[in-house]
């Protein structure tokens, strides 16, 4: 690892799970008449991204939002999705708080099991379980688009994690987020992999992404640290462009950060050229 | 072109904030709902509000807003207990006032769009479990036929089932008099202080500025005035107690 020190993107992380958790208590502080200044207090419900991409349904059906859904999660899910065109799907791996959360919890686990961590479930499944979260996307869309409320809320670790103290979170999503959380011990982002919904609708932006995370294939010298410090395992020593699904745009890959030699992975649109004098 | 992290983390934080900030700017932002019911889109009762669309959120006073049906009625229907303002009481609030009735039936949201809709005789199916508190079915008693009463007893919590007080003393007369000083929140209506026993006079006196609708809280009401909501908390509830 090159990198020393808090990295941006950590900031730029902490950043946002700080406001999420900020505008989540505010909320519940704004029933008992306290506010804390300069901060919104909207429920999680109304900032979620996710919220916007299961009411498309029925806003297209009968030009009404889901129930606890409004206009902010539509203009969140269009910003997120404007975002994810250009780079990827930078909002799971910059901006989502539950990611965060699984990336510290990730940090324990490193230091209990060393580089075993993170390499538990063997790649033959793993390679298949990744595409869960399809079935997962697939049934939040039918059930809420059927019963027009938030299916998903009883089930989302996010919204446990951001309302534990509401009374309003279901025993079934307590339950999932311990279990993403005691996962996190042992696997990278656990719930990212294989059960978040939205993470599979990002994922697909990998496919038509503007900016994507190339190799230099003429640079690289096969060391595989790309491969090591990827935190959604995927081979990034073996792909000239990078187009799997999991891709969460961390750069955790990048000649920024794990790769030794300079301008070989790196975030680029168009071909990326390497000048002699930099290798 | 290649992105390298810093840029990417400008561009990110920038993305949002003047996406967020673009839809404000143009009045797109919204975080709660707007209150304004779905309409009819076809048929006999097209344009006109539809009470399917009444969400929990809803206030009784939003429906006498938007529907016209008064939230006094409302509050008769649902037995609401004298410590509750009609005006200011959120729809679902009914599911935990009454929570599941002996019969596997509730009384909630859905109870309140049926009412709603047998009240104005606009169309509306309920779902199976719901069910209407038997103050209710009294006051259709003036707007619908007998035999519409009679198939309606099928669905009609009886008073013993119900959680809240017997309807007959849970239902005031006059609320204005009856109902009990309550604790100033973020959710506090101006209905609300008037019906614990302060005069607009008071309110007034202690915003120094004109008081405003019944069914706006105060917190939003100071708030859009540019006004400190905890101030006025304070001195409200300070006169509150003094009553």
């Amino acid at each position: 690892m090159k990198r020393k020190g808090i990295s941006l993107r950590r900031v730029v992380q902490i950043f946002f799970l700080l406001l999420i958790t900020l505008i989540a208590v505010n909320h519940t502080l704004e029933e008992r008449g306290i506010e804390i200044p300069l901060v919104g207090s909207a429920s999680l419900h109304a900032v979620c991204p996710f919220g916007g991409v299961v009411s498309i349904y029925q806003y297209a059906a009968a030009g009404t939002f889901t129930k606890k859904i409004h206009e902010s999660s539509f203009i969140l899910m269009i910003i997120v999705f404007a975002l994810a065109l250009a780079f990827g799907p930078v909002f799971c791996g910059w901006i989502c708080p539950l990611g965060t959360v699984q990336e510290f919890i990730s940090r324990i686990g490193r230091r209990l099991f060393g580089k075993r961590h993170n390499n538990f479930i063997p790649r033959a499944a793993d390679r298949y379980l990744r595409y869960l979260r399809y079935l997962v996307l697939g049934w939040v869309i039918y059930a809420t688009a059927v019963s027009g409320v938030l299916v998903f809320a009883d089930y989302d670790p996010y919204y446990a994690l951001f309302n534990f103290w509401t009374g309003e979170v279901a025993v079934s999503a307590f339950v999932i987020l311990a279990l993403v959380l005691l996962a996190a011990l042992f696997v990278e982002r656990p719930f990212c992999k294989y059960a978040c919904p939205y993470g599979a609708v990002l994922g697909l932006f990998n496919i038509v992404r503007v900016f994507g995370i190339k190799r230099n294939t003429d640079t690289c010298i096969n060391c595989r640290a790309c491969d090591r410090a990827c935190p959604m395992n995927i081979q990034v020593s073996t792909a000239g462009r990078v187009r799997d699904h999991q891709c969460i745009s961390c750069l955790e890959c990048s000649s920024e950060t794990a790769c030794p030699v300079p301008a070989t992975v790196e975030l680029a649109a168009g071909n990326i050229s390497i000048k002699k004098a930099e290798v | 072109m290649k992105v390298r992290s810093p840029l990417l983390a400008v561009i990110i934080v920038a993305v949002f904030v003047s996406g967020i900030g673009l839809s404000m700017a143009f009045n797109l932002w919204r975080t709660e709902a707007s209150k304004e019911p779905a309409r009819y889109e076809s048929g006999e009762f097209a344009g006109e509000y539809n009470p399917a669309d009444i969400r929990g959120s809803y206030t009784f006073g939003d429906i006498e807003d938007t529907f016209g049906v008064p939230a006094q009625v409302l509050g008769k229907a649902f037995a609401l207990g004298p410590d509750k303002a009609p005006a200011a009481y959120q729809v679902k609030e009914l599911e935990e006032s009454y929570g599941e009735l002996p019969d596997g039936g509730e009384i909630g949201t859905d109870s309140v769009r049926l009412f709603t809709a047998l009240y104005l005789g606009l169309p509306y199916t309920a779902e199976e479990t719901t069910r209407l508190p038997a103050p209710a079915l009294d006051l259709l008693k003036e707007k619908l036929a007998p035999a519409d009463i009679d198939s309606l007893r099928g669905i009609t919590a009886e008073p013993q089932d119900l959680v809240p007080a017997a309807p007959e003393e849970a239902v005031p007369e006059n609320t204005e008099e009856s109902a009990a000083a309550g604790e100033v929140k973020g959710n506090t209506t101006f209905g609300e202080l008037l019906e614990w026993g302060l005069t607009r006079e008071q309110i007034e006196g202690v915003l120094g500025i004109p008081m405003g609708p019944r069914t706006v809280t105060v917190r939003d009401y100071v708030k859009e005035q540019g006004l400190e909501f905890s101030v006025y908390r304070t001195a409200l509830q300070e006169l509150l107690n003094t009553q």
